[in-house]
């Protein structure tokens, strides 16, 4: 009996707030919100648009990027031989003494 | 149209696909920011940015929510901040006095229906966040405990304990309006 008055309050209590809220906005809100939007979108600056356009234009080549260093990095693993940062990158080996080497620099030089 | 259709149009400038989107969604953002804010000109301003904030972030919609909820979620949070800064501004506005005036207001009976409506507004205010959010969205949204519980990303006991709670409250505050 307790649990049926509890109940009844409830349902009151959620009938009360419901009916008392306004479910809806002003007349006109779509329009309200699309001359918004269509101000914001002219009022962006140029940058910003070109900014815009190049992350556009840059996720677009992103992927073939992405295939085009795979390839090169396969290459050049295989070119090599060996898996290593150097054969990766397709740096050449100097050991330090060449770096260091006063003779080597002369002829760099020239 | 389905929303995914929609959506689509949007990302390819149909800008008649989005007022389509305002108006199938705005009545369940307005009974969220209605409920977290009351009846007032700031809730209408919320409303519009809700909308706006999902037009520019519409790239970042992937789907796997509903767009309703999406679009609740975002009412949510824009109506907190909007609460946060209505507690800023409180303590050197008139906000302060406007206050008093509800409280004078709740003291008496309300007798007209706007009286009513804000009295339970009141009412509604003397909510925790948590709670209201619950409130807002059991009572007025009409979700269920298990879709409140997925949009708060909160366990469903907590939404059970927290509505328990809150119900308990307005039963007090609005006991006159009750036993009517």
């Amino acid at each position: 009996m307790e649990k049926q008055n509890q109940n009844k309050t409830d349902e009151k209590l959620a009938k009360l707030i419901k009916d008392n809220t306004k479910n809806g906005f002003d007349p006109f809100f779509a329009e309200r919100v699309m001359s918004k939007v269509n101000s914001q979108i002219e009022r962006r600056s140029p940058i910003d648009q070109v900014m815009e356009q190049l992350l556009f234009q840059f996720r677009k080549m992103a992927l073939a990027a992405l295939l085009i260093l795979t390839f090169l990095i396969s290459y050049n693993v295989i070119d090599e031989g060996e898996l290593t940062f150097a054969s990766v990158l397709d740096i050449p080996q100097v050991s330090l003494e060449d770096a260091l080497d006063p003779i080597n620099y002369l002829e760099w030089s020239e | 149209m389905t929303d995914a259709e929609l959506i689509n149009a949007v990302k390819s400038g149909d800008q008649s696909a989005f007022s389509e989107i305002i108006n199938r969604y705005q009545s369940q953002v307005a009974c969220t920011v209605h409920g977290m804010l009351g009846d007032c000109h700031e809730a209408d301003d919320v409303g519009q940015e809700v909308f706006i904030r999902f037009y520019k972030s519409i790239d970042n919609f992937r789907g796997e929510s509903q767009l309703s909820t999406y679009l609740v979620r975002i009412a949510i949070n824009l109506s907190l901040n909007e609460i946060k800064r209505r507690k800023r501004r409180a303590f050197f506005s008139i906000d302060g006095w406007r206050k008093e005036q509800q409280d004078k207001l709740s003291n008496n009976l309300a007798n007209t229906v706007v009286e009513q409506r804000e009295y339970i507004e009141h009412a509604l205010e003397q909510l925790d966040n948590n709670a209201r959010l619950v409130v807002t969205l059991r009572i007025i949204n009409g979700y269920s405990v298990k879709e409140t519980a997925e949009i708060l990303s909160i366990p469903v006991g907590t939404v059970l304990s927290r509505f328990a709670r809150a119900q308990k409250k307005l039963q007090v505050l609005l006991s006159p309006l009750l036993e009517e």
